[in-house]
């Protein structure tokens, strides 16, 4: 199972629970289970197949360039956490 | 205090500096030094007004002055209308209206949203003729009124930008308004947290806006030739990104666009944006001459991005024992003219140097009429702390415990889980608390009256992402180092000691370059701290690549396999064969196919190698009658992973905590209420001089990253605590809390004066 945390701006659509355990292999099967479980939290995550600008993926501690292409492990930690900018043109 | 074993042969010497001569015979080309045949001289009309909407620009009588060659707007960008760009197939709505921003900021097209936005340019003979040019130009608006910090921002009517709606994670909150974000973290439950705190402090903060301050103010020349292909010579902090922003504002593809980087008299992070490059370019397309644009000391001040004034309220709460329970924080940023302050970063970083269970942060994005903000040195990070740590300094005084122990016992480490979610990796926070603690400056008495001890520890999550090496082997067995990297803190020698440890050469045997962007890999910007540690990483790596080379010519020399050959001391040798050796200089002098190697790598986004965190210990003297402050002794301790070129950690160090201490102490932009900058030159923007300070001291602390050779970046989370280090010193030298930066001698002796109202109130009582 992997450790989905879910976003407190998110955190209406999952009445309230922090942390997710869901079965997964990747970030895509991850959202398309979730949206089933918490209809509309897609929509929240991606724009198209994409994830959405301004969110970023961090799978066991650490960003993921390409999050739709990575393979999770079972155990895995997942957070979606704003992208940070500031400063940059 | 070294924490790492390993014994290298060049990881930590003092070598002398590559670009050491050049730069000290006044032999570096900066971006203003640049020149080039049949070159034009441009200059730029900026907005008289902080907010308004265009409604003419007539160019007519400029066109006519004599050696004036071209005018350009914001129309003379291939496909600037909105339309055009929202009909691109590859444009997202959100990718349109960054456009449309990055192209405002250089040349407005509609509305004018600070005071020095670019307006129009003109090409000239001499620069003269192009600043006579500008003043021929006539600029009809309508004004607007302008928004000039986050309470007006938050509350006013007047919308800067109609098209405007609140993204909280990427998702839009429909209405107009002047909140481009708003961010949020939450870790477990600090409002039931809160109730069980035997001591809880909360204040409210402000920091002003300051500028980074770099000496070379900048400068870009472009030339875009007949056959489409633009080159830009310019002063700026990554070359490829400074490509990639020019091209997307300029609406032609990357690959039309080459951009030179010269070398660069400071950045700090306000040289990542382009501000010049593109209006360079326009002109050159129209003028069919390569054109240079050199900003005045004014134009940098008011035109190119500060960092924001900020509004900061901060709550601890601590049990008995000093452990903090629970912390929340709400971080106003002022964005300036378009969205995009650091205000995720600050809040990322707002209590990142403590284990606190149960956390709330609230970042808030607001648009005001200034100049775009841009990075500076731990963007948001340094508001951040200078809320936190002073109010950290006031539990602890209130549970009287010490300053240092109390931020031990709460200190992060590896494991711990950080407001955002994700968990640290082996970090030095408690190793810089630690030394602090136990340092003799901070173990000494203080004896003389109206003089305080003050400290505080800061963060920088610092970043990875993409480097490119390249390092070709000559005949002699010294080796050229090919490179992406601006060199803003003497990173040349750093990445280039990290090739020669892998080779066993001397570092004056490596050769370093940095190139353009037509000449090697895609590197990122040099900033967040990132270069000595990934391109740094790629040059190992290159090296490496090399390194293999040559072990594979050497087993093909000796009929043996590669595996049988070791590498030592720059000696190649049989594992089998004790007779079999040849030295490194012997091998690159055979002939055969050149040896090239190469390293790319892409390390991450925010948090690479788990950061370094930095901590400060400041004594100040402060007269109370006229409210000056002395800074009598000032340490910066920081975790630089694996110092490898001690001189140069030093020295970021140092010039962090100077760049801190001008913070809080006395720099501001002072703005009238229609939103213009009365202090734009040195002279009256006030940073501190040699003749301010004494010596910073420094204590070098090293736990080790991820990198091969365990480096940290270290050129910005010593930035972060010296302001708090210095409010604390002041309340502990006067009594008075310090909610307001600068702490200039205004504000003190107010503070002062109004203290002492309240005892003798109280006495009175």
């Amino acid at each position: 199972m992997l450790q989905v945390f879910i976003p407190s701006l998110m955190r209406k659509l999952t009445n309230d629970k922090h942390i997710v355990e869901i079965s997964a292999s990747s970030i895509t099967e991850l959202i398309n289970k979730l949206e089933t479980e918490y209809p509309g939290i897609k929509q929240q995550l991606t724009e198209g197949n994409l994830i959405k600008d301004g969110l970023s993926v961090v799978i066991n501690d650490e960003i993921s360039n390409n999050p739709l292409l990575e393979h999770l492990e079972d155990g895995s930690e997942i957070h979606f956490v704003p992208t940070i900018g500031g400063g940059n043109s | 205090m070294a924490t790492t074993k390993k014994e290298y042969k060049v990881i930590g010497s003092r070598p002398i500096r590559h670009d050491g001569v050049d730069k000290v015979t006044g032999k570096a080309i900066y971006s203003a030094d640049f020149s080039i045949s049949d070159l034009l001289h441009g200059k730029i009309l900026r907005s008289p007004i902080a907010h308004g909407i265009i409604k003419k620009i007539d160019t007519s009588k400029a066109e006519k002055l004599p050696g004036v060659r071209a005018i350009v707007t914001a129309k003379d960008f291939i496909g600037s209308s909105d339309k055009n760009i929202e009909t691109a197939e590859d444009r997202n709505e959100g990718e349109t209206t960054r456009l449309k921003y990055l192209r405002d900021n250089v040349l407005a097209s509609d509305k004018l949203l600070y005071i020095g936005q670019p307006v129009a340019a003109v090409a000239a003979t001499s620069p003269h003729i192009a600043e006579e040019a500008i003043s021929l130009i006539e600029l009809e608006f309508e004004s607007l009124e302008p928004v000039l910090n986050t309470y007006q921002g938050l509350n006013s009517k007047s919308i800067i930008h109609n098209e405007l709606e609140t993204k909280e994670l990427g998702t839009k909150i429909p209405g107009k308004t002047n909140l481009a974000e708003h961010i949020q973290h939450k870790l477990g439950d600090p409002e039931e947290a809160f109730k069980h705190a035997e001591v809880i402090v909360e204040r409210e903060l402000t920091t002003e806006t300051v500028h980074q301050g770099y000496i070379e103010p900048h400068a870009a020349t472009a030339s875009w030739s007949t056959d489409g292909r633009i080159t830009v010579w310019c002063s700026t902090q990554g070359a490829f990104p400074a490509r990639d922003t020019t091209a997307d504002i300029l609406g032609v593809p990357i690959s039309q666009v080459k951009v030179v980087p010269l070398e660069i008299g400071g950045g700090f992070g306000g040289k990542i944006p382009v501000y010049l490059e593109p209006v360079a370019a326009l002109l050159s397309r129209a003028s069919a001459h390569p054109v240079k644009l050199v900003m005045s000391r004014k134009e940098v001040f008011e035109c190119t991005g500060p960092t924001p004034g900020t509004l900061m309220r901060v709550k601890i709460g601590a049990d008995k024992s000093g452990k903090f329970l629970a912390a929340q924080a709400h971080l106003e940023f002022e964005a300036g003219a378009f969205p995009g302050s650091p205000v995720a970063a600050g809040s990322y970083c707002v209590f990142a140097a403590y284990d606190i269970p149960n956390v709330l942060i609230d970042g808030y994005d607001v648009i005001v009429n200034k100049a775009k903000t841009a990075a500076y040195r731990a963007p948001g990070a340094t508001m951040a702390a200078f809320a936190t740590e002073t109010v950290i300094d006031e539990v602890a005084e209130k549970l009287q415990m010490d300053a240092a122990e109390i931020r031990l016992i709460n200190t992060a480490k590896k494991g711990t889980r950080r407001a955002d979610g994700p968990t640290y990796p082996t970090i030095g926070c408690e190793e810089v608390i630690r030394t602090i603690k136990d340092s003799e400056h901070y173990n000494s008495p203080i004896t003389e009256p109206h003089v305080g001890r003050g400290i505080a520890v800061g963060y920088w999550f610092n970043v990875g992402l993409e480097s490119a090496c390249t390092i070709s082997l000559s005949k002699n067995g010294t080796i050229n180092l090919i490179e992406g990297s601006s060199d803003i803190g003497g990173t040349r020698t750093s990445i280039a000691m990290q090739a020669a440890e892998v080779l066993g050469l001397l570092p004056e045997e490596v050769i370093p370059s940095v190139v353009d962007t037509d000449s090697i890999g895609f590197t990122s910007v040099t900033g967040g701290s990132r270069t000595t540690y990934a391109t740094g990483w790629a040059a190992y790596e290159a090296a490496k690549d090399v390194k293999n080379q040559m072990i594979s010519k050497v087993a093909g020399i000796w009929s043996i396999d590669a595996e049988n050959v070791e590498f030592e001391d720059g000696v190649f040798f049989s594992k089998q064969d004790t007779e079999l050796k040849m030295s490194f200089k012997e091998l690159a002098a055979k002939s055969g196919a050149p040896i090239v190697g190469r390293g790319s790598v892409s390390k991450g986004g925010m948090g690479a190698g788990g950061g370094s965190f930095a901590g400060a210990i400041v004594d100040v003297k402060i007269d109370p009658e006229t409210g000056k402050t002395t800074i009598l002794r000032f340490t910066c301790v920081q975790d630089a992973g694996k110092a490898i070129y001690p001189s140069f950690v030093e020295g970021q160090m140092q010039g962090g905590s100077v760049q801190g201490i001008g913070w809080a102490l006395n720099e501001e932009y002072f703005m009238t209420d229609d939103g213009r900058m009365t202090n734009s030159s040195l002279l009256d923007y006030r940073m501190p001089t040699s003749l301010d300070l004494p010596m910073i001291e420094t204590i070098i602390v090293e736990v080790p990253s991820d990198h091969p050779y365990g480096v940290r970046g270290v050129g910005e989370a010593n930035i972060v605590s010296p302001p708090a280090a210095v409010a604390n010193a002041i309340y502990n030298a006067t009594g008075v809390r310090q909610s307001k930066l600068p702490m200039n001698p205004a504000t003190i002796t107010k503070g002062i004066q109004d203290h002492r109202s309240d005892i003798l109130n109280s006495m009175n009582c």
